[in-house]
């Protein structure tokens, strides 16, 4: 059997038992299984081991080592990507042909291809969702100076965050990185992503039998919308007078409130010292789950770490735990009395794979349990309530 | 009109990298214009620049009769080809063409009108109603560049865009790339790092080399393919120019009898007229050492001994390669490599320096398939005198360039 060369990230198993002198289309390994997938350009597999699920996917040597050179560097940038683990050369077959390499990937637990969030030949009410998922997405990797080259929903992989819906990138093939991306790279990267989007949207609504006039065209020009709305937010200059320091907290305030944590606020003075000239340098859309980690210990996405925070403040100011020498009582309280028993029942009987979402889930009907009674339901009633209903989700 | 022209173009990165200094290029409308040169010396930098994927730091690009330094990239009219292969499988191929267009809202009767145009041009109109399935791995490809040629842009730009493909497809792909412009007749700017593509597709051809210190330009020649390869304006362009490239070495110019002689290691060679009409002011460096270059080609094995041997030299074979139209004669000739300075800062780019290129510099001869000689043997060569080529050893420029 010959062997390719093999570069594979430490931690993780070396695949040397995998068919390697076989196209990964001819492959028929016990190792093999079955995730969910969307379509892909070029031939994929799943492959199981002790360690987890990865995703093998053949392409030219090129654009694989492009790939995983992106990935590996965007890993230290931001956390919206595929984990690169390895990549993969058959030495003996010419560098254009589609078999000559291969990318591993980790496989990114608790995703689906969005043609599960599609309903009929859009996304329905998940549109809203979706659009604001690849925006923020893109915003986040043109804020860590990636360009993309082909954004589409098809190169991305989507999870269920509270209740919104986090987008990762799986695709990297003809990114590159830069310190900082221009304006014209931002914006081509957008023209891209709209022309793909309005060709998959185009293309559902052939599969429905339905013409293109029909189709949703103008998605992506609601990504870029949303997109715009969302990069001025982060990147405009505030100009404010010396004293008027509360609105530089309001502002990181407001960026918290998006997720995104504040690496550094640069203040600089302007009309001769009488105004000052405030701009933020953003870091990564994590700060809520950053947060409950520290806090908690729980590991959770960033909109799921929300609204487990918000759960936490309603539990430490109803039970008089909300000044800092109570805190840490009460975080504990909180965990031990209601996040784990709660979490551990949800194991047992809940269909879904992310115990964390259906936490999230099990929150929101309990708010919707108290906006139509008009006051608190106690989790207990709430809990039985969301499985008697057959745990309704943000839909 | 979609002439592009560059003026005093520069780029330099936030970091203070320079990638880009002082391009002047005039790009004429519907011309084919090749920037070609090795890794790292600026040519797809100045493609992104066109397309405004990369920020102008200095000068102006201009498209049209319009400066467009801060046009954004959708605006500028241009379309970069096979960036994107993806055909989508549920469309027929009319609608994989269209959509783009349906996205920017023109009308239906415009739509059907480029890509009717376009599918006839490609010669894909028997199967605009098919699904891409249907088609074979070349009529995909025509459907993807369908989806540029529909838009009917100013200018079309592509990055090394047959790099991936075998060598085969390859040699197919630019023979199509070739007939779709003279049909089209729209500006394009192509980048490769491969010369044999650049000359075979370009109406003209921009040699770039990267940057340094001491040379804060990258453009060294632009011209004719032809021009570049009979007229290297420096041993830069000479010796990326052609394929096996040019042979270069060290010979005094002398004077005798009103004839002028470039004395080499192997040989003493009898310059012909039309060599000094093409390096002007040649006789003056009489007495000087210069770099003397010869293509493979301005070489050829004598069919009977004895010629003329102030148009010949001896050479011992230490190779032959059997091309089948050509064969290639590999061998050396007793001196050290040229080292220029330019020479010098390419070595100290691959980290080696002049002493180790040894004592002896290779030399290839293009010679018929008929010539039937090995290794060891030794073999008279009748060299061309009116292909001469002569550079300053310490400027590297040609001598009499403009």
């Amino acid at each position: 059997m010959s062997l390719p060369n093999l570069l594979i990230h430490p931690g993780h198993p070396d695949f040397l038992d995998l068919p390697w002198d076989e196209s990964v289309s001819d492959w028929e390994h016990d190792r093999i299984v079955e995730m969910p997938a969307g379509v892909h350009r070029h031939p994929v597999v799943f492959v199981a081991y002790d360690e987890g699920v990865y995703v093998v996917k053949e392409l030219p040597h090129h654009f694989a080592q492009n790939e995983y050179s992106v990935l590996t560097e965007l890993e230290n940038r931001t956390y919206r990507s595929a984990p690169p683990v390895g990549l993969v050369h058959r030495g003996w077959v010419d560098d254009s042909e589609e078999h000559s390499a291969a990318v591993i990937t980790q496989y990114v637990t608790h995703t689906f291809p969005y043609r599960r969030l599609i309903a009929g030949i859009g996304f329905g009410k998940r549109r809203a969702r979706l659009l604001d998922s690849v925006a923020g997405l893109l915003v986040e990797l043109h804020l860590a100076g990636c360009y993309w080259g082909d954004c589409s929903l098809s190169n991305l992989l989507y999870r269920y965050d509270g209740g919104a819906i986090e987008a990762v990138m799986i695709d990297a093939e003809t990114s590159y990185l830069r310190e900082t991306l221009s304006d014209g790279q931002r914006l081509e990267d957008l023209e891209v992503m709209k022309m793909n989007l309005a060709g998959e949207m185009a293309d559902i609504a052939a599969e429905k039998g339905v013409g293109i006039d029909q189709a949703d065209l103008r998605l992506g020009e609601d990504v870029e919308a949303t997109y715009l709305a969302l990069w001025e937010e982060l990147n405009a200059d505030l100009i404010i007078t010396r004293d008027e320091g509360f609105r530089i907290r309001e502002r990181i305030a407001r960026l918290n409130d998006l997720g995104f944590s504040v690496d550094d606020v640069e203040l600089d003075p302007t009309d001769e010292g009488n105004l000052v000239q405030m701009r933020v340098h953003v870091g990564n859309r994590k700060f809520n789950s950053d947060r409950l980690r520290q806090l908690t210990g729980l590991a959770a996405k960033e909109n799921q770490a929300r609204l487990l925070l918000g759960d936490l403040s309603y539990f430490l100011a109803k039970n008089g735990y909300a000044s800092d020498a109570h805190r840490a009582v009460g975080v504990f309280a909180w965990l031990s009395g209601v996040y784990e028993p709660i979490v551990s029942q949800i194991r047992t009987v809940w269909p879904g794979d992310d115990p964390v979402q259906g936490y999230c889930d099990f929150l929101h009907h309990r708010m919707r349990l108290a906006t139509e009674r008009g006051f608190d339901v106690e989790n207990d009633e709430a809990l039985s309530s969301w499985m008697e209903s057959g745990f309704p989700g943000f839909d | 009109m979609a002439q592009i022209v560059m003026e005093g173009l520069g780029k330099i990165y936030d970091d203070g990298t320079r990638a880009v200094g002082d391009v002047n290029l005039e790009i004429g409308d519907g011309e084919f214009l090749v920037l070609v040169g090795p890794s790292g010396c600026g040519k797809s930098t100045v493609l992104r620049m066109i397309a405004g994927l990369e920020d102008i730091t200095e000068g102006t690009m201009s498209i049209g009769d319009r400066v467009i330094n801060d046009v954004a990239p959708k605006d500028r009219d241009i379309a970069m080809v096979f960036q994107n292969y993806a055909l989508y499988p549920h469309m027929t191929v009319r609608d994989n063409m269209a959509f783009g267009l349906k996205l920017r809202k023109m009308k239906k009767e415009e739509i059907d009108r480029r890509v009717n145009e376009a599918a006839e041009i490609l010669e894909i109109t028997d199967f605009l109603e098919r699904r891409p399935r249907a088609l074979s791995g070349g009529q995909r490809q025509r459907v993807a560049m369908g989806r540029a040629i529909v838009r009917e842009p100013a200018a079309y730009l592509m990055d090394e865009p047959l790099s991936n493909l075998d060598a085969k497809l390859r040699v197919q792909m630019r023979a199509e790339l070739e007939r779709l412009h003279t049909r089209l007749g729209t500006t394009t700017v192509y980048v490769t790092h491969d010369q044999v593509e650049a000359m075979t597709l370009g109406d003209r051809v921009a040699v770039l080399r990267a940057v340094s210190d001491n040379r804060p330009f990258n453009l060294q020649q632009v011209g004719p393919p032809a021009e570049l390869y009979a007229s290297p304006d420096n041993l830069f362009v000479a010796g990326f120019i052609g394929s096996p490239p040019m042979n270069l070495t060290y010979g005094h110019l002398e004077s005798e009898n009103g004839s002028v002689f470039a004395k080499l290691p192997n040989t003493r060679l009898k310059i012909d007229q039309a060599a000094l009409d093409h390096h002007p002011g040649l006789e003056s460096h009489t007495g000087q050492e210069l770099v003397v270059g010869l293509r493979p080609s301005a070489l050829e094995a004598a069919v009977v001994g004895g010629s003329d041997p102030e148009r010949s030299m001896m050479a011992t074979v230490d190779v032959t390669e059997m091309l089948g139209a050509d064969t290639y004669i590999h061998f050396t000739v007793d001196r050290a490599p040229v080292v220029t300075p330019d020479i010098e800062e390419l070595l100290a780019d691959t980290g080696q320096s002049a002493s180790s290129l040894g004592d002896t510099t290779n030399f290839i001869a293009r010679v018929s398939p008929d010539v039937q000689v090995r290794h060891g043997d030794n073999v008279e060569l009748v060299v061309d005198t009116s292909k001469l080529h002569f550079f300053d050893k310490t400027s590297g420029e040609r001598i009499g360039a403009k």
